[in-house]
């Protein structure tokens, strides 16, 4: 009824000029002005009731709209993974506003009900089974709640990724044209994703990268290997952390189960990771890269600059602060932070070890991490320009030592 | 959002849609994006309102309807056909939908929320509520709306009307009004081949007689509130935009920024709202050249009745102020 109404009106506007000239007595003339306004009053009232009851104009039409001009996402995967408290939320963080970068913005947790393993998603499943292997149900909290990360940033930022536009558009992706591969199940994903993610920052065209921070997930060799098979042109970011700072981040994070660990055990995880960034290094190259959470905090436009001229996209300003769709953020910190961006504190926590603590990573990690510190991407740029400045590592340590005197 | 509007109003077809969207992507400029049209049977007018009515009854009379459509189908400047210069004719373009999810509902609910949260005492405050629910019910809204020093925003004719422009500042005392005052040799031939809005139904007489109105009401806006109303010439704005920008922005206190030299829509390239088929996004230089498809007799026609007219307001205009060189090489244009 309303549709025809609308029909109507909009007729009757389109041939006014002609009818003005037809010879109506004016009496007429005025009745069917009224009626005319009348029914324009009701045509608008009713379309005014149903759109803001949410029956028209609401997410229905947010996907219709998706389905002719999503913005296809088929950029390759820079993955970031070790074990947790080494950074990996503050690289992501650091990538996130860069105009050639869309970052993931929570822990990637695909392979549903396990997220430590590469999801199997195969294009002979239907669309559905692949989707709901990948889809991250934590994320539909985060609408009504807001994204927080960390125990630092109280305020909480509007996440508006809405799972209805999500899926819709992922099937309709799917029906449309069926992936002949695990990675265009994956572009699928991705495309559906940051379209529909409603309040996005920036614009998807312009994308080289997308990022993502899945902690542990490349610990395993056979997570890396699906991923490179799915991503040939992918990278792997693994960050390696001074074992006794680290070890004094994870004692404080009380968040994860970690915290209770003893401290073998807790050892042993460092362990680990560390060791699975030199077999990934060897096994894949130059596609993994290296860096040291020390050099990240410490000499972030260094490293930054680094990774950019890696990753072949230009330098930017936005890779110096941590943001989450482009609002600044406070540190994903176990002790507390008042100020908002990058702090230096986590390269002395060191010190809050017990001297059993200390000899005992001492003694198990300390060979290794002098091993991987050798291979970060700033050691090695330095290595290959030996006139340049002494070694990061070696900088930062007499940077704290300094600042502790 | 408490920030003043700086209201673009004139004539359509004067540029209030390019530097509309010029301020787009201005990070201390909230741009209203489509024309604003508050309410129903009240286009083009300052609407009436009145605290003490009921949430419901005031969103009523400042929700446009249209918006819904935009969620829809995106939105488009300039409509689905345009005048070939090359085939003489009106015809199809390829249709250029950009996202805009702005949800009624959300809006209505936010507003809403504002008034009875804390009831406003004023028309400025119901305004303030009005347009702190639409951007932030805007899903899609690129930029940080807490950085916001103005809100532009773009109504036809909204401006020739003098108790319009009355309501306008006594709603918002601290508002400027920008009035774009455009060549009425191009404009005419701009107006005459616009399809889709009220000019299509009318002859020449009746087009530079709106065109008249408008220039009229610059002088009378002008004289009445002086500083608040600023005059920018249209051929300024496309000529030399960033002389222009730049002595806007010095206008309204906002640092230049270059956003504000490429027209967008919510940060995205902006294709032209031309009358004539254009495929390019950024500004054109051809409108300044449309008089030449005048007759000889309508060029006559204009010169006559309306050119002295135009240079009265163009001398109050917004002066560029670039380096003299620039100066000499657009004088010798």
């Amino acid at each position: 009824m309303i549709e025809s109404n609308r029909k109507l009106l909009k007729w009757i506007r389109r041939n006014s000029g002609a009818a003005a000239s037809l010879p109506i007595p004016a009496a007429a003339r005025s009745f069917v002005r009224d009626a005319v306004k009348r029914l324009r009053i009701s045509v608008h009232s009713r379309y005014m009731r149903k759109a803001l009851a949410g029956r028209t104009a609401n997410l229905d039409d947010v996907a219709m709209f998706m389905a002719s001009y999503a913005v296809p996402l088929r950029a390759p995967l820079v993955l970031i993974s070790q074990v947790q408290r080494s950074g990996g939320t503050l690289l992501s963080q650091l990538f996130d506003a860069h105009p050639a970068l869309t970052a993931y913005p929570q822990e990637l947790r695909l392979g549903f009900p396990d997220s430590s393993v590469w999801p199997r998603i195969d294009p002979a499943r239907s669309a559905d089974e692949n989707f709901r292997m990948m889809y991250d149900p934590n994320l539909a909290r985060l609408v009504s709640r807001g994204y927080k990360k960390g125990e630092a940033n109280a305020e909480r930022k509007p996440f508006l990724i809405m799972p209805q536009v999500q899926y819709r558009l992922f099937k309709h992706l799917f029906d449309e044209m069926p992936p002949a591969s695990r990675r265009t199940i994956l572009d699928y994903f991705f495309t559906a994703f940051f379209n529909g993610w409603l309040n996005y920052q920036g614009d998807l065209t312009q994308k080289r990268w997308i990022t993502a921070f899945a902690p542990r997930l490349a610990v395993d060799e056979s997570n890396v290997k699906a991923f490179f098979e799915c991503y040939p042109d992918g990278r792997l970011i693994q960050i390696v952390r001074d074992p006794r700072t680290w070890y004094a981040s994870l004692k404080n994070h009380t968040k994860s189960g970690a915290a209770r660990l003893d401290p073998q055990r807790a050892v042993n995880k460092w362990i680990r990771s560390a060791t699975s960034i030199q077999r990934n290094k060897r096994q894949y190259s130059q596609r993994v890269i290296i860096l040291s959470f020390e050099e990240l905090v410490g000499q972030t436009d260094a490293a930054m600059r680094a990774v950019a001229r890696e990753l072949a996209i230009q330098y930017d300003q936005a890779l110096l602060e941590p943001t989450f769709n482009g609002q600044t953020m406070k540190a994903n910190s176990s002790f507390p932070v008042e100020q908002v961006g990058l702090i230096a504190a986590p390269l002395e926590r060191g010190g809050s070890l017990s001297a059993d603590e200390q000899q005992l990573v001492e003694q198990e990690c300390r060979s290794l991490y002098e091993n991987l510190a050798k291979q970060t991407l700033l050691a090695k740029a330095t290595e290959q320009s030996p006139a340049a400045e002494p070694p990061a590592l070696g900088r930062i340590v007499d940077a704290i030592a300094n600042a502790n005197q | 959002m408490r920030a003043p509007v700086a209201l673009i109003s004139q004539v359509q077809r004067s540029g209030g849609s390019l530097l509309s969207q010029l301020f787009d992507g201005h990070p201390a400029v909230a741009a209203y994006p489509h024309e604003l049209r508050f309410g129903f049977s009240m286009a083009d007018e300052w609407p009436r309102l009145d605290p003490r009515r009921s949430a419901d009854e005031n969103f009523r009379l400042l929700f446009d309807l249209k918006l819904r459509r935009l969620m829809q189908h995106g939105f488009s400047k300039g409509g689905d056909t345009a005048f070939s210069t090359v085939q003489g004719r009106s015809v199809k373009r390829q249709a250029e939908r950009l996202r805009f999810f702005m949800v009624p509902r959300i809006q209505y609910l936010v507003f809403k929320h504002l008034c009875e949260a804390d009831a406003p005492k004023s028309a400025r405050d119901v305004l303030d509520n009005f347009f702190t629910a639409f951007f932030n019910a805007w899903l899609d809204y690129q930029g940080s709306l807490g950085n916001k020093t103005w809100i532009t925003a773009f109504a036809p004719r909204l401006a020739h009307d003098e108790a319009h422009v009355a309501g306008f500042f006594a709603t918002y005392p601290e508002g400027r009004l920008i009035q774009i005052i455009r060549d009425p040799r191009s404009w005419y031939a701009s107006a005459k081949n616009h399809r889709k809005s009220l000019l299509d139904a009318k002859d020449a007489d009746g087009l530079l007689a709106m065109w008249a109105d408008s220039a009229r009401s610059m002088q009378r806006n002008k004289s009445q509130y002086g500083d608040r109303v600023i005059i920018v010439s249209f051929e300024d704005l496309i000529g030399r935009t960033e002389l222009t920008m730049r002595t806007l922005a010095e206008a309204l206190a906002i640092n230049f920024d270059p956003t504000l030299l490429a027209p967008t829509f919510n940060g995205v390239p902006a294709r032209a709202n031309s009358s004539f088929t254009t495929e390019q996004s950024g500004i054109l230089m051809s409108p300044l050249a449309r008089a030449r498809n005048l007759s000889a007799a309508e060029r006559d026609m204009i010169d006559r009745r309306y050119m002295k007219l135009y240079d009265s307001i163009a001398v109050e205009a917004l002066v560029p102020t670039g380096t003299a060189s620039e100066a000499q090489a657009y004088a010798h244009d």
